[in-house]
Formats: C-alpha cells, sequence, structure tokens
C-alpha cells in the first residue's frame, strides 16, 4: 500500500498528463499481481467500494488531543482528509501498511461505516502522511487523485508495449483487480475474451488541416469522399442482442445520458457519428453529458439525434479492413434497413476539384458545421492516426482584438513551457479598464516570437496576484483567432470564445480598439 | 532561580531589534546599530553596515562573501561555548544546529540566564554543528512551523524519494529550489551522504558560499556554474537555484523540468501544488512542532518567549504545559518607552 501511496502522493503533484503516465507506468512494472490491478481499479474510478464514509477524517480532528490546535490546523491546511493525515502521530514503530490487496479485499468485506473506520484507524498508525491521506480519501469514496481515465489507459499501455487501442477494446469488459489483463501483457495469457456485448472500438483520428497546408494540398474528388464536420460531440453506437452503448471519443460510456439513442432500434452494428442538438445552438448538445442521467425534461429541451458517417461492425462482421468507398454503401443500406433511431446519414458533399471545396468550407459557417471532412475513399478505418488518411479541414476562424487581463503558467509541453492568458473584452464602448470582462483563455508557447519580451512584460507590470494567476496593468493586447463564441450562462460575460489562437501581439493597442462584448455576442452560434 | 529581576527588564524588542539594555546591544538587529550579536548569516538577521559585529567565525566570513567591504566596520569573533563579557552581560555563543556558523546567544546578567535561539533546528545535519540545548530561565524561541501539522520528515527518506525521481526520470533535468545559504549545501551534502556523485549544477549566485563552505572543511563534491553547462549535461542531471530563479528564467533553459523544492512548508502539499512544485521535500533548517516542543523542554525554561511565526498555537501549547509563554512582540510593551 506504501506505494500505491507515494504513487498517488506524486500524481498529485504532476505538472502534466506524460509525467503522471511515465509515473503509473513505473508503477505497474515495479509491482505484482493482484496489487497494481487494485490501484488501476481506484485510478481509474472503476473500483467501487460498497461502505464509504466521509466522517472518518473529521472523527480524528474531533478526537485530536487539543481541540483548539485541530482547529487551527484545519484553517491553515484547508482540506480535512489532508489535515487529519498530518495531525496523526506518525508511527514510531510500524510493521509497515498492508499490502494493497489485503487493504481492499478487507474494505470490500466492510458492511457498516463503524467497522470502515475501525479498519482504518489500525492502518493509520502503519503508513506515513501522503499514505494517510490517501487511506482517508479512499475511505471516502474520493478518487485517490485526479488522473483521466486515458491516461491511465496510456500508462497501461507504455507499460506493456502495446497500442492503446488494444486496452480501449478490451477496457469495458474487464474488472479490477485485471488479473487476465495483466496476464496477458505479461505474456502469460491470451488476450482477454470480453463477453461484454456492445464494446467500445476506438475511433479513427483525422489529421487537421492549417489554411496554408490545405491550399497546397490538391483534393480530388475520385480520391477524397467530402462531409460536412458536424457541430457537435463525436460518439460510437455500439449495438448488439438488443443491448446500445454509446461511447464517447475517450471510450467513456455516455449511455445512461442518452436514453432515446440507447432505446433505438439499431439491430446489430457498430457506428461512428456526430451527435448534434436537433434544434438549439451547437453547444446545447453539451448540456446532456457529463451527467448520470437526462431526465425526461431535459431530453425533451434538448433533443439529440446522431449524424451518422461510418460502420464498424455489422451483425458482428468487422468491416474495418474494407474501403470507406465499400464501408458507405453497406452504411446506406444499413440506414434504409434499420428501425426507429434518431439519426440520420450524413451527406456526401458533391465537389470537382480543390476550388469547389473553397467554397464549401466558405459555406460552412452559414450551414452551421465545424468545416469539412476529407476521407481517402480507398482507406480502411484506422485506429491511429495515420497520415494520408482523415482530414478536418476547419472553416475560417474570426478574428478579434482582445485585451490580456490575467497571466498563469501554463502545463510545460515537451518543447517548453507557455502562458495562459485570460482574454478581455470591454463592456461598452469608451468605458474604462476597469470595465474588461473575461470572454475566453489562450495559451502562447514559449517558442513563439515575443515570448520573451512578454514574460520580461508580465515581470513588470504584474498588479496582484492570487496562487499562481496574476492579474496585469493594461498594455498589452493580442489579435485572436477563434472558432466560434458560445453562449455560456455560467460565465460573467455569458460567452466563451471557442478555441482562440494568437495571431499577433499588439503592443500599446488603444483600449478603444479592443473587440466590445456586444459585437461579440452577436456572433454567438445558432 | 528564585530572581526578583523580571527579565523583560533588561532585555526587550526595540524598533531596531531585540536590544540587551545593560550590555548596550542588540541580537540581530534589524536595522544599523553600533553593536551587535548575530546569530547567523541569513539576511534578516545579519544585515550590513553596523558598527561592530560579535560572531562565529564562520557567520562573519558568511557575511563578508555576502556583503564584502560594508559588512560590518569591526567584526569580533566568538569561539563556541567561550563566554564573552559585554559591559557587565556574558554572552555565549552555543551551536543552533541551523546553518553553517549559527548560534544561540546565551545572555547571563544578575544571575539570570536568557537564550535567544535565533532560528535552530535539532536533527543532524552534515554542514552544521548539531544544537546544544543549555538550560536558562527565559528561551526565545521561533515558531517558523508552530502547528502541530508540521512534523519534517526524515532526510534520507526525503533525499531517497529525490534519487527515486532521477531514477524514474532520467532525461527530465531536476530543478532544486533552495536558499543560497544553508539549504542549498546541507542539500548537496545529503546527496553526497546517498552515493550520488555527479556534477551537482549551481545558480551563479551560490557559488561563492559553497566555495566557503569547502573553506571550512566542508566537501560538496563537484559542483558547477549551470551558465557553464552545455544542454545536453543538464538533461538528467541536478540544478539547484534559488527558489525565485528556479521557476523564472533558468525553467526555461532546461526542457521540461522536474521541478523539486526543498523546504519545511512541503509538508503541506496544497503549498507545493500553489507553487507548481512536481516534487516536493520536506527538508528545513527550522525546528518542526514537536522539536520545538523538546527544546522547550530541555531548556527548562520557566518563560518562552515566541517569535516569527505561528505564534498563536504555540503560546497556546505553552499553556497546556504550564510554561509561561509571551509572544515576543508583546514583551516589553508594559509601560517602558524604548
Amino acid at each position: 500500500m506504501q506505494r500505491f501511496a507515494d504513487l498517488a502522493d506524486r500524481l498529485h503533484c504532476a505538472p502534466h498528463s506524460r509525467a503522471q503516465i511515465a509515473l503509473i507506468s513505473d508503477y505497474l512494472a515495479a509491482t505484482t499481481d493482484p496489487h497494481r490491478g487494485w490501484a488501476i481499479g481506484l485510478l481509474a474510478g472503476t473500483l467501487v467500494l460498497p461502505v464509504t464514509s466521509r466522517t472518518v477524517a473529521s472523527d480524528i480532528l474531533d478526537g485530536y488531543e487539543d481541540a483548539r490546535l485541530a482547529e487551527w490546523s484545519k484553517d491553515y491546511v484547508g482540506d480535512v482528509f489532508e489535515t487529519a493525515a498530518l495531525l496523526w502521530p506518525e508511527p514510531s514503530v510500524s510493521k509497515g501498511p498492508p499490502p494493497l490487496d489485503d487493504a481492499v479485499c478487507a474494505m470490500l468485506d466492510v458492511r457498516t461505516a463503524a467497522d470502515l473506520g475501525a479498519l482504518v484507524a489500525g492502518w493509520m498508525g502503519h503508513l506515513d502522511a501522503p499514505g494517510r491521506w490517501l487511506l482517508l480519501r479512499i475511505a471516502a469514496g474520493l478518487a485517490p487523485v485526479t488522473v483521466s481515465v486515458s491516461v491511465v489507459k496510456v500508462a497501461i499501455a507504455e507499460f506493456a508495449r502495446v497500442g492503446v487501442d488494444d486496452i480501449e477494446e478490451i477496457w469495458h469488459g474487464l474488472n479490477p483487480p485485471y488479473l487476465d489483463l495483466f496476464a496477458w501483457l505479461d505474456g502469460h495469457g491470451s488476450r482477454p475474451e470480453v463477453q461484454s456485448e456492445s464494446m467500445f472500438r476506438p475511433f479513427m483520428p483525422a489529421a487537421t488541416l492549417t489554411g496554408e497546408s490545405a491550399e497546397r494540398r490538391r483534393f480530388d474528388n475520385a480520391e477524397f469522399a467530402a462531409e460536412w464536420q458536424w457541430d457537435g460531440v463525436r460518439v460510437q453506437i455500439s449495438s448488439t442482442g438488443g443491448v446500445t452503448r454509446v461511447f464517447s471519443r475517450r471510450g467513456d460510456d455516455l449511455s445512461t445520458a442518452l436514453p432515446e439513442l440507447c432505446g433505438g432500434a439499431w439491430g446489430d452494428a457498430v457506428l461512428d457519428g456526430e451527435l448534434v442538438s436537433i434544434n438549439g445552438p451547437p453547444g446545447e448538445v453539451n448540456r446532456r453529458l457529463g451527467r448520470k442521467k437526462s431526465s425526461a425534461r431535459l431530453c425533451r429541451e434538448v433533443p439529440v439525434e446522431v449524424r451518422v458517417f461510418d460502420i464498424l461492425f455489422r451483425d458482428g462482421r468487422d468491416l474495418r479492413r474494407l474501403a470507406l468507398s465499400d464501408r458507405r454503401e453497406l452504411l446506406e443500406d444499413f440506414m434504409r434497413d434499420c428501425g426507429d433511431v434518431p439519426a440520420t446519414l450524413s451527406p456526401l458533399l458533391d465537389y470537382d476539384h480543390s476550388d469547389d471545396l473553397q467554397r464549401l468550407r466558405g459555406e460552412a459557417r452559414r450551414a452551421g458545421v465545424r468545416g469539412l471532412l476529407l476521407k481517402r475513399r480507398a482507406g480502411p478505418y484506422l485506429h491511429s492516426a495515420s497520415a494520408g488518411e482523415w482530414y478536418a479541414w476547419p472553416r475560417a476562424p474570426l478574428c478579434t482584438r482582445l485585451a490580456a487581463l490575467y497571466v498563469q503558467r501554463g502545463d510545460s509541453t515537451a518543447v517548453g513551457s507557455s502562458l495562459t492568458f485570460t482574454l478581455g473584452a470591454a463592456r461598452a464602448p469608451g468605458a474604462g479598464d476597469g470595465a474588461l470582462v473575461p470572454v475566453g483563455k489562450m495559451d502562447i508557447a514559449s517558442d513563439e516570437s515575443g515570448f520573451d519580451k512578454i514574460e520580461e512584460w508580465i515581470g513588470e507590470n504584474t498588479q496582484e496576484r492570487f496562487g499562481p494567476v496574476r492579474s496585469l496593468a493594461p498594455g498589452l493586447a493580442f489579435l485572436v483567432e477563434f472558432d466560434a463564441v458560445i453562449a455560456s450562462a455560467r460565465r460573467k460575460s455569458g460567452i466563451v470564445l471557442r478555441a482562440p489562437r494568437l495571431r499577433q501581439i499588439l503592443w500599446g493597442e488603444s483600449p478603444d480598439n479592443i473587440a466590445r462584448l456586444d459585437q461579440l455576442t452577436t456572433l454567438i452560434d445558432g | 532561580m528564585a530572581s526578583l529581576l523580571r527579565p523583560d527588564t533588561w532585555l526587550y524588542p526595540t524598533g531596531r531589534g531585540l536590544y540587551c539594555a545593560p550590555g548596550d546591544f542588540y541580537i540581530d538587529p534589524g536595522r544599523r546599530v553600533d553593536r551587535a550579536v548575530v546569530t547567523h548569516g541569513h539576511g534578516d538577521h545579519a544585515r550590513p553596515r553596523n558598527v561592530s559585529v560579535l560572531a562565529t567565525a564562520e557567520t562573519i566570513e558568511i557575511m563578508k562573501v555576502r556583503y564584502g567591504a560594508r559588512a560590518a566596520q569591526r567584526f569580533q569573533t566568538a569561539v563556541p561555548g567561550e563566554a564573552v563579557s559585554i559591559n557587565g552581560v556574558t554572552v555565549t555563543l552555543v551551536p543552533a544546529g541551523h546553518i553553517l556558523g549559527s548560534a544561540q546567544a546565551v545572555l547571563e546578567w544578575q544571575g539570570q540566564r536568557i537564550v535567544v535561539s535565533g532560528d535552530y533546528k535539532r536533527r543532524r545535519d552534515p554542514t552544521c554543528e548539531l544544537f546544544e540545548p543549555v538550560r536558562c530561565d527565559v528561551f526565545i524561541t521561533e515558531a517558523t512551523f508552530g502547528l502541530p501539522i508540521f512534523r519534517h520528515e526524515p532526510d534520507a527518506r526525503e533525499i531517497g524519494r529525490f534519487l527515486a525521481s532521477c531514477r524514474m526520470f532520467p532525461d527530465r533535468t531536476h530543478l532544486v529550489g533552495a536558499y543560497g545559504l544553508g539549504k542549498c549545501q546541507r542539500f548537496i551534502a545529503l546527496l553526497r551522504d546517498a552515493g550520488y556523485d555527479a556534477p551537482v549544477w549551481l545558480h551563479s549566485g551560490m557559488l561563492a558560499l559553497c566555495a566557503l563552505y569547502g573553506d571550512f572543511g566542508i566537501d560538496l563534491g563537484d559542483i558547477r556554474p549551470v551558465s557553464e553547462a552545455r544542454k545536453n549535461d543538464l538533461a538528467g542531471g541536478v540544478v539547484i537555484a534559488p527558489p525565485g530563479e528556479a521557476s523564472g528564467r533558468l525553467a526555461r533553459r532546461v526542457s521540461d523540468p522536474v521541478n523539486v523544492f526543498a523546504s519545511g512548508w512541503m509538508r503541506v502539499r496544497a503549498h507545493a501544488r500553489r507553487r507548481g512544485v512536481e516534487l516536493p521535500l520536506v527538508l528545513s533548517d527550522h525546528a518542526d512542532w514537536p522539536e520545538i516542543i523538546e527544546t522547550v523542554r530541555d531548556t527548562g525554561a520557566e518563560e518562552v518567549w515566541v517569535t516569527h511565526g505561528r505564534e498563536e498555537a504555540l503560546l497556546h501549547q505553552m499553556t497546556r504545559m504550564g510554561v509561561n509563554g509571551r509572544a515576543l512582540s508583546s514583551v516589553g510593551r508594559d509601560g517602558r518607552v524604548s
């Protein structure tokens, strides 16, 4: 258990997902079964304890030798779990913490919160401070640390030197402690046969074209099929034996949030498409996601459907090796034959040569789509990025002048560090600097020319610090490209810019030239 | 020690610093004075431009390195454990275990003894003498880590975590934020004790003090200025820089560094996250909560004056222990004009 605690402690402070992946895969290599499988279950949230209790930590604080010292400590640390872990006396002589397997199995057997509390108290004296913190969080039913499931899957893949798709394909059919998975990855067993009906299949990605690269490239209708890139959320419909599940791009199961999709008569097939809201603006579709259930009212308010554009399986037959043109025929057959489903076929666009594509792209914004997709007709359905197969060509961005309000050092990347700016628009024409209101965030990487000058300027023009965030004096503005303006009720400005990117740094820009909020609001999609 | 003399009549804080009235000298004065006793070389204790300074030989050399000609007009070297008389007040410097040359000032006057501990810690440190507890009537303690949540981990454990991280990320530079005097040298010495013998790259501002440690017989092994490193040298290497520098320009010279910070504050992981520290090491030159309490007991003091840090909780703890605790800032405030 101590090793898992060390891992959680490092993950807690890891600055980016690459570091998290390295830490987890290192842990998997150094840890035996079934401990590592339980660890994966805890990190990915797939291990659910029958009894959890949030009061274990507060009980420790209540029982501390002096109430005022405990109170001051909690005020200082902030987090009850961390405070309790730090106040607990250091082990003087310890036989060491229980192995993770013993600890998890004991917690799985617990039937009452009191028993859980006793169990935890018995282990506390054998763990160090980060270990105690971890234990209290687990007992409370909280994630040991916040790690995305995709990071966990990539870490497993890197540890075993297999493709992440190989993990994705079977992930939903496996359970902690994942003995069959690790047996296969270690070369002691065959790949687990996932019995689960309606499983997830990895998506085929599309490479994004920039304006110039698209213009240099000649597309020809005989080689590349063109479609709209719908403005929604990419989903996979996986239906077998009367059970339908809907998966997100990362393989998360969205089924419970989308009851009308799961209730459809899909027959036996795996389909790829884009989930869109039928009437509302594009962002609406997100209201249907990120929740366990959708109420009947929400389903009525935000009706959704899928624009289907590919078929991966039909009647148990794997179609992914077939050429796109053949799959398309099968898809059209399927859509004709299938029953009542909330789905439409994503049409192919007619074009002769690249000039037509330019024209179509120019119409994308009016058509309410994100741009064009170009797919090689002869290509198979691949689940890893492969050059020359699928391209996304986004519609031309919008562009405006925005002021820098706040800055924060971003996650460092392989190429260097970055700065994340909060961008401000003017509330009313001619209003003072105080009238700027945030409308989005934009990263600037350290390889951008002018980065050093910006850093220097920030050093001299920081007004206040709020933890890692600095508020800036007026004087720095940007010419910003962005894809769209999205309505967002929870933000002060009521809008947020989608995909803002730096076009140019503006020094000494007059406040009068900063975009006005009312102008931006008129650009809201839908 | 049933003296009727009130200790706060002959030692009390003033605008210039802690003042010993019969001896007419200050301890770690914050502003320029004629006669100063300096406990150790950190900037908030040792200030330049005093007229005459009594300190250990190490502290004097540190001040000369840091301040050059303006360090002080006159220095008087105190040999640890040997008493010096200043206007009838006996002053003895005794090791405090904080950094090289750090000392407690033991003051005796009219049969009363007050120990000004300065900054101190109790655990063994390869770069300085171990703290020696002195029995006294009044003990003046810091309260930097004056909450029971602060318990520093064993050094060996933290260095072990650091070296494990170096092995786990062999291509990333470990960029250690550490104060240039004390923590930096102790960190290197602990690395060497743990068998790490590769070069350690240092921010240029740290080199002179490391050389001084060498003069006092503390071997830090192969240390080099980071300005002379080629990019390849730093991949997988260890760079030490002052905390501010570590997150600024230097951080961009090394690609994708592991930000390490060695400090007692790192015990609270939320601090580490706020500062963008990827590997927090709980390594401090200040006493943690149990050490403060143990030290108060060891001194047998009936009265404890508490200074810089979280006085409130420590004063509460003194009450629980049956010791008369006072915030140093409140000492001598009852009627006397200073």
